[in-house]
């Protein structure tokens, strides 16, 4: 995967090349805006990391050039403002993910599989956490190797639960998730399939945890 | 004023008194004279005819005592009463004269008049004296004053209300700029109405507003400049921490691993001042101009927010909750600037409570107002140094968790401008921290 780092400071530019190579892709560095657009338009890169405060042609200006190339390519941009104009305008042309300056150098190379993964894997269809996998088509899920049993409304709320692990789903939203079925589900009914979910994913490290007054999260059990 | 009345009053009274005399006088100087109608000459000398019925008569008044006394040159009395006192100069014969006096403790007017009986040498003229006391005169003076004071003293009051009434009128306006202007947050930099101001005071308002608008642009310039040196910083800073993050997972032996970690908190702490320093230019009373309270869901802010916070909570093995209505709470507030509270209470909870602490984040509605309540089971913060936290750049002393000292300023600043409360105080039934914002 070759992606094109643009970034004018030079430490941070450095420091990005190198993570970069790490992670096992290929690096590209420019450091103006016009030198960003002209490689753009080689068409030869699958992400690109922007500033936006570039001297000469900033970085909204490339972005907006590459969109009416009708470019596709995910776009991640890197700002020092932080303000919400600037994440907000960023998004509206069409960048698909914004960190602000300084940032965790693991949450930026999060992000950047992330963007990689949705970009080039459209046609997945599974939602995976730790051992679990969960086949949203076939509407299967298995352990490792081994299938589990689930009934088909805990399988509902695996879903929603898995397609936002690591955060917060209320119980609002489950309920909302589950109401193609012709019932109301019930607070209790909700508890109840919590807990069996629970007995059913406990012993592989997945853990639903309850949050006071807000809901349930999904995630992987830490060692503690 | 009512100096100047009491003065006047006195005048007055000596005046009316005197015109009382004038008036009493008239008539008392014709005693004599009718007296000397009654002196006959008998053996070569005066003497004085008065029988009793007649001097009955002379003397009867009903308001004031008469007294009189008719003598020889030689000091013999005619008649009357022999101690009436004798003036100062007699005068020729046909003079009447009129003065005061005292006799027997009163005081008396009294008409004298020197009267040469027909016939007779001028040394054997008659002193004719009447006096009487001051009764009616005092009586005149009196209704003179009372008839002229009384619509003087109405008058004058009159024209106190209306003078009182006018200043305040035309004071009223200045009384109400002042108030206006007293009432203001002191950060407060906005011109003054001058529209309904005296014209004596418009000049002054422009030129306060005028001062005022030069403060306020001075200030906007410091603003400026600490937003953007604090942007500025960013980059560099970005540059350092990705460095030290690759440095650290290549760290060699465990020295240089330690001075990294070293290095990367310490880029920590800096990053974290830079972008207090941003926020609390950002919500400063005085960008204030900016500001728009207008109704929002604190219930559905806070829940948001909180949810936002469980991910980071739950690697620190602590455990962060929500109490409140699940439905919406509404006030007037600023959005982004409730957020940033919010984000600035929770993570100080989280920075200053050990593993395994509950965070709770409460949310009450009552008697027309709504508090946010944000407690911990952690550290605490002693009761002494509750006001000074809200401080900027204040560290509790001997505080050994790293921080900005500005947190809790940038709360504080939220808070006020959105007239709220804030009170930090201990949590019932255990120890650590409850951070009470009550929004009107």
């Amino acid at each position: 995967m070759r992606i094109l780092i643009v970034e004018d400071d030079a430490v941070l530019a450095d420091g990005l090349l190198h993570s970069i190579k790490a992670a096992g892709y290929v690096p590209d560095l420019v450091t103006t805006g016009e030198d960003a657009d002209a490689a753009l338009k080689e068409k030869v890169h699958d992400l690109v990391i922007l500033d936006l405060g570039l001297p000469r042609m900033d970085g909204f200006q490339v972005l907006e050039r590459l969109r009416k190339r009708k470019s596709r390519i995910p776009v991640l941009i890197l700002t020092a403002r932080g303000a919400l104009e600037d994440r907000v305008t960023g998004l509206n042309l069409g960048a698909d993910d914004y960190l602000s300056k300084p940032f965790d150098l693991a949450e930026l190379e999060a992000r950047v599989r992330a963007l990689l993964r949705r970009a080039y894997n459209k046609n997945s269809n599974e939602l995976c956490l730790g051992e679990l996998r969960f086949d949203t088509r076939a509407r299967r899920v298995t352990l490792g190797k081994k299938p589990v049993e689930v009934s088909a409304r805990e399988m509902s709320v695996l879903e929603i639960l898995l397609i936002r692990a690591g955060g917060v789903v209320s119980k609002e939203q489950i309920m909302d998730s589950l109401c193609s079925w012709n019932d109301d589900v019930s607070d209790n009914a909700i508890e109840v399939y919590v807990h069996r979910l629970r007995r059913k994913l406990g012993n592989a490290g997945i853990v639903i945890r309850t949050i006071r007054g807000l809901g349930y999260l999904m995630d992987r059990s830490h060692n503690e | 004023m009512l100096v100047l009345w009491l003065s006047s009053a006195v005048l007055t009274y000596y005046l009316a008194f005197r015109f009382a005399n004038y008036a009493y006088d008239y008539s008392l100087m014709d005693s004599p004279h009718d007296l000397a109608g009654q002196i006959v000459v008998l053996n070569g000398k005066a003497s004085l005819d008065l029988p009793l019925s007649a001097r009955q008569i002379f003397l009867s008044d009903k308001m004031d005592t008469i007294y009189y006394n008719v003598a020889r040159r030689d000091r013999t009395v005619i008649s009357g009463e022999p101690d009436l006192p004798l003036p100062d100069v007699i005068r020729k014969p046909g003079a009447s004269t009129v003065r005061n006096g005292i006799f027997r403790a009163q005081k008396v007017r009294i008409a004298s008049l020197s009267y040469l009986p027909p016939g007779l040498s001028p040394d054997q003229s008659v002193l004719i004296q009447v006096a009487e006391t001051l009764n009616k005169r005092r009586r005149m003076a009196g209704q003179i004053i009372a008839t002229m004071l009384l619509p003087q003293l109405l008058l004058i009051v009159l024209a106190a209300l209306i003078v009182w009434t006018g200043i305040g009128k035309g004071l009223a306006p200045l009384e109400q700029l002042h108030r206006g202007i007293a009432a203001r947050s002191d950060r407060d930099l906005s011109p003054v109405e001058e529209a309904n101001t005296p014209q004596e005071v418009r000049p002054i308002i422009s030129e306060v507003n005028a001062l005022m608008n030069r403060l306020e642009k001075a200030l906007e310039v410091q603003r400026r400049f600490i937003a953007d040196a604090a942007h500025q910083l960013r980059t560099p800073l970005a540059g350092l921490k990705t460095q030290t993050s690759l440095a650290l997972r290549q760290a060699v032996n465990q020295d240089t691993q330690h001075s990294l970690a070293q290095i990367d908190a310490s880029a920590d702490r800096t990053i974290r001042l830079v972008n207090q320093m941003l926020a609390l230019a950002q919500v400063e009373p005085g960008s204030d101009r900016l500001l728009e309270l207008k109704p929002l869901d604190l219930g559905r802010l806070v829940r948001e927010t909180v949810k936002e916070w469980v991910p980071a909570v739950i690697k620190k093995d602590m455990d962060l909750g929500y109490e409140g209505p699940n439905s919406s709470v509404m006030i007037d507030g600023d959005a982004v600037r409730l957020k940033m509270m919010i984000d600035n209470l929770i993570d100080n909870a989280v920075r200053y409570c050990p593993k395994g602490s509950n965070i709770t984040t409460r949310l009450e509605e009552a008697d027309g107002s709504v508090t946010l309540t944000i407690e911990d089971n952690g550290m605490g913060i002693p009761p002494g140094e509750r006001d000074a936290v809200f401080q900027r750049f204040y560290r509790v002393p001997d505080n050994p968790i790293p921080g900005s000292g500005l947190g809790l300023s940038i709360v504080r600043d939220i808070v006020t401008s959105h007239r709220a409360r804030i009170s930090i105080e201990t949590p019932m039934g255990h120890s650590g921290t409850s951070v009470k914002v009550t929004f009107p």
